[in-house]
């Protein structure tokens, strides 16, 4: 995944994958429609709430390419608009869709997501195909680590910057989705994978008073930003 | 799109080239977020992803190919955010009605860069329009001439890419590893 | 059981058939070592027993191969796959899940089984293999060993009578292998018939009933002796090529140090053999002697440079390095070019490609040739820039045995005109060719280890020197 996960599973982790999607989803809508700074800190005090609740490290290099670039764009749009409510506001919706992500991905397992998207009209190819990409990703990206590598050492002698990338990152690339393609397709139909036949699943996650509590709290924030939006809050 | 369309191949394939995309996106995106030139972010990521995209229509060839590669990429980013999943999609569907109804699918070299171009083309205007159903007094406030020059960005980026995909489909074939149509 | 019998493989666009009237039959309870060098058709057995050929993989095939009485050509290896059970030699790309558990149970969904069996046959299978205590754990905190066991764990839990093992040593060090090994026993005297696929028939002929050994596609006329690779006597070390003090790595969000106060010194005219369990930080160690990765800790000095502060490229233009997995380094559409662009001189790259044995296939492309032609065309490669250090990253994983004598012969040459050697390996057979010093990776701590006797390395098979 994406975002480092806790070293133990909490609360968060357990809920219900599409409620947790659901909750970055629809907190990344509303975002969109506040303009008003206390209402979208509200929303973020909740994902924070919820970033710490899951135990979520991520690394200080992250953390710092969070600051700069969110800084970047605070100051670019307050260079824009001279309007320091405007630059807030932008500042704290970008947090807001940064936080929203690992709300679901970062304590949802690959195979906790498919087994919750096992129960949808999906096909099952599909479903799988969803969790090669979540489980191959991080494996692609090492080989993209290693291409560049290699890259690294080869330095100018192999030519411009363009014919490098293209020899060196473009082509080895495409020749690594086909080769992941042949092997992993065998590999699946070894162990018995069609994609037309439907398949059981192990653990199944179900939804509980945690996940209800947990929409309700979300829900209660929504509300409450909705208010300092267009009640009584706003100036 | 059926169930039984799709063989065990053309699923992992897909996901591949979803994965492909994926990995391109993550790295150069957020290089061009902070710069806000509307459509830079897509024109960028075409340049690349329409070459993966060629790639995979190539490989996939049948009508739905398109629509299958971004499916898979659209419920991906929909675990990241729902706007990206929408987009992903909307350009996902312009490519492959217009790719289905003109070609019935991705066969020879045409289709493949027409779908990819499409598609890299299809999510700004989308993008653009979610955006506006949001925020319409900011969004509404871009001229038409700034949504044409970036969808030309976008156009040169993507045909560019799907020139580069199509050259590298022939090496490929070359090592044995794709069959090209003659 | 499974019977082949005048067996004919065609590739497209290959003149000659991949296997020629092969013929062997597998019985329950059973183990049969289907040994012979790279491209002598092991694979394509394999292949064409659990119906990938012409399912998956384009070919035309003849003869018969059949799975309990069924040709697997007739029928989606998804179906074969319920009597045959296919350990792949690298079984990265053979898992889906992240937790052993849940890998083990992947198949079983697949075959509609239900959530009360499941969880019966998943910890009998785990059992079986010994890695009952690995249930909970994730996929990548596992050795390779580990890992190999899982996976087998997840064939074995779908309980089909019959097993097939593509090269299932390669990845391991000696204590895997031997468990590995106690485990076919084991499962051979349960009644499966058990068919490897293995160039290291030293290793797995005590636990093999049967011996076929194969050759140029078809079943050699008699089996050929146990290959044994030359070893090379240690000459006058030079100057200092490489040099670590105290060195440390440390990942980020890691509790545990990878490793710490490691050094190790690697002169000119010697070779240094760096041992250890996949994912002790050999690599790491040999990426670091060339600046790709930065130590958090001690001194690296490269050929008088400091690596920690002097740009790889820069390194590299007197030290190379060849990493595990080739296909990185490959750079152009044909394998002549892809040494000529390193090599000063036209002789210089048709030396290096007929000594790697390439010389035939300088107009193919390096993308289609086989694991080990590739891995020896990137060697061939970073000799031909004449490099005054060479770091080697597992160079006997995809090679036979004849292949590997190639490379190891070719490097002991390098070493002897002056050339400074340190190979990162778990085989100790090239431990043992090459380590003048061999060293020991293992807990985060280096360890200089004796160099491998005799005895060591005939355990469990007779060793008896040979020509090459």
């Amino acid at each position: 995944m994406f975002w480092s996960e806790a070293s133990r599973r909490t609360v968060i982790h357990r809920l219900h994958p599409f409620v947790k999607m659901a909750v970055g989803i629809g907190f990344t809508g509303f975002a969109l429609c506040l303009r008003e700074p206390s209402a979208l800190a509200l929303l973020l005090g909740f994902l924070l709430s919820t970033f710490v609740m899951a135990r979520l490290r991520p690394s200080g290099r992250r953390i710092l390419f969070a600051a700069l670039f969110l800084g970047a764009v605070t100051g670019l749009n307050f260079w824009a608009a001279r309007d320091p409510s405007h630059a807030a506001a932008y500042c704290l919706r970008l947090a807001v869709f940064l936080l929203a992500i690992p709300v679901c991905a970062g304590t949802t397992a690959p195979q906790e997501l498919t087994r919750a998207l096992a129960r949808t009209p999906l096909p099952p190819g599909m479903v799988v195909a969803l969790m090669l990409v979540w489980r191959f990703f991080p494996l692609m990206a090492a080989e993209v680590q290693q291409m560049r590598q290699a890259a690294r050492l080869r330095g100018r002698a192999c030519g411009g910057a363009l014919t490098r990338l293209y020899r060196g990152l473009v082509v080895p690339m495409a020749f690594c989705v086909l080769d992941y393609t042949d092997r992993i397709t065998l590999a699946l139909e070894l162990r018995g994978f069609s994609p037309e036949a439907g398949r059981t699943c192990r653990r199944q996650p179900a939804a509980g008073a945690a996940d209800a509590g947990f929409l309700l709290l979300a829900l209660g924030t929504v509300l409450a930003a909705g208010w300092l939006q267009w009640g009584g809050g706003a100036p | 799109m059926t169930t039984s369309t799709w063989t065990t191949r053309e699923y992992v394939f897909a996901a591949m080239t979803a994965a492909a995309l994926l990995l391109v996106a993550s790295i150069l995106i957020p290089f061009t977020l902070p710069l806000r030139i509307p459509g830079l972010a897509n024109a960028v990521n075409g340049l690349f992803g329409s070459f993966f995209l060629v790639i995979g229509l190539i490989r996939l060839r049948r009508p739905g190919s398109l629509i299958l590669i971004t499916g898979i990429y659209a419920l991906v980013c929909l675990a990241i955010s729902p706007v990206i999943s929408g987009f992903v999609m909307a350009g996902g569907i312009l490519g492959e009605l217009v790719c289905s109804s003109l070609f019935k699918g991705y066969r020879g070299t045409l289709a493949p860069v027409c779908g990819a171009v499409l598609y890299q083309m299809g999510m700004f205007p989308a993008a653009m329009l979610l955006s506006f159903c949001f925020l319409p007094e900011r969004y509404g406030e871009i001229a038409l001439w700034v949504f044409i020059v970036a969808e030309a960005a976008i156009f040169a980026t993507a045909l560019t890419g799907s020139l580069l995909g199509l050259k590298v489909a022939r090496e490929l074939a070359r090592a044995g590893r794709l069959r090209l149509e003659a | 059981m499974i019977h082949v019998e005048d067996l004919h493989v065609y590739y497209p666009d290959q003149p000659h058939p991949a296997l020629r009237g092969m013929s062997l039959t597998v019985p329950p309870g059973q183990t049969v070592l289907v040994s012979g060098p790279t491209g002598c058709g092991k694979s394509t057995l394999g292949l064409a027993l659990c119906g990938a050929i012409p399912a998956l993989i384009a070919g035309r095939i003849s003869g018969a191969a059949r799975v309990n009485g069924v040709c697997s050509a007739e029928r989606p290896v998804r179906a074969t796959a319920r009597e045959l059970g296919f350990l792949l030699q690298d079984v990265a790309y053979q898992t889906f899940t992240d937790r052993v558990s849940d890998e083990v149970a992947f198949g079983l969904e697949n075959f509609g089984a239900s959530e009360t069996a499941m969880e019966v046959r998943i910890a009998a299978a785990l059992e079986q293999v010994g890695a009952a205590h690995l249930a909970a754990r994730r996929l990548s905190s596992l050795s390779a060993g580990e890992r190999q066991r899982a996976v087998l764990a997840a064939l074995l839990a779908l309980d089909q009578p019959l097993l097939m093992l593509d090269e299932p040593l390669a990845y391991l060090d000696r204590e895997s292998r031997r468990r590995l090994l106690a485990l076919i026993r084991r499962l051979a005297e349960a009644g499966k018939g058990i068919l490897i696929f293995e160039h290291r028939r030293d290793l797995v002929r005590p636990a093999a009933a049967t011996e076929v050994c194969m050759e140029e596609g078809c079943r050699a006329k008699e089996n050929a002796d146990t290959p044994v690779l030359p070893v090379f006597a240690p000459s006058r070390p030079g100057p200092e090529r490489l040099t670590i003090r105290e060195a440390a790595m440390a990942w980020p969000n890691s509790v545990k140090p990878l490793f710490a106060g490691v050094s190790l010194t690697v002169r000119a005219a010697e070779s240094v053999v760096l041992e250890g369990e996949n994912g002790s930080g050999k690599t790491t160690l040999l990426s670091m002697a060339l600046g790709l990765l930065q130590p958090s800790g001690g001194e690296i000095t490269t050929n008088g440079e400091d690596a920690r502060r002097t740009p790889p490229a820069r390194l590299a233009r007197e030290a190379a390095l060849i990493f595990q997995h080739p296909d990185h380094q490959l750079y152009l559409s044909r394998v002549g070019d892809e040494v000529r662009l390193s090599a000063p001189d036209e002789t210089t790259a048709a030396f290096e490609l007929e000594a790697m044995g390439l010389a035939e296939l300088a107009h193919r492309h390096p993308r289609s040739l086989s694991m080990g032609q590739k891995r020896r065309l990137t060697v061939a490669a970073a000799l031909a820039r004449r490099p005054k250090l060479l770091l080697l990253d597992e160079p006997s994983v995809g090679q036979d045995d004849r292949s590997l004598a190639r490379v190891l012969r070719r490097l002991d040459r390098f070493v002897r005109e002056g050339g400074a050697l340190l190979t990162a390996t778990h085989d100790e057979r090239v431990a043992r060719a090459l380590g003048h010093r061999v060293y020991r990776l293992e807990d985060g701590i280096l360890r200089e280890s004796a160099p491998y006797t005799e005895s060591e390395l005939a355990a469990p098979a007779a060793v008896k020197e040979r020509r090459y």
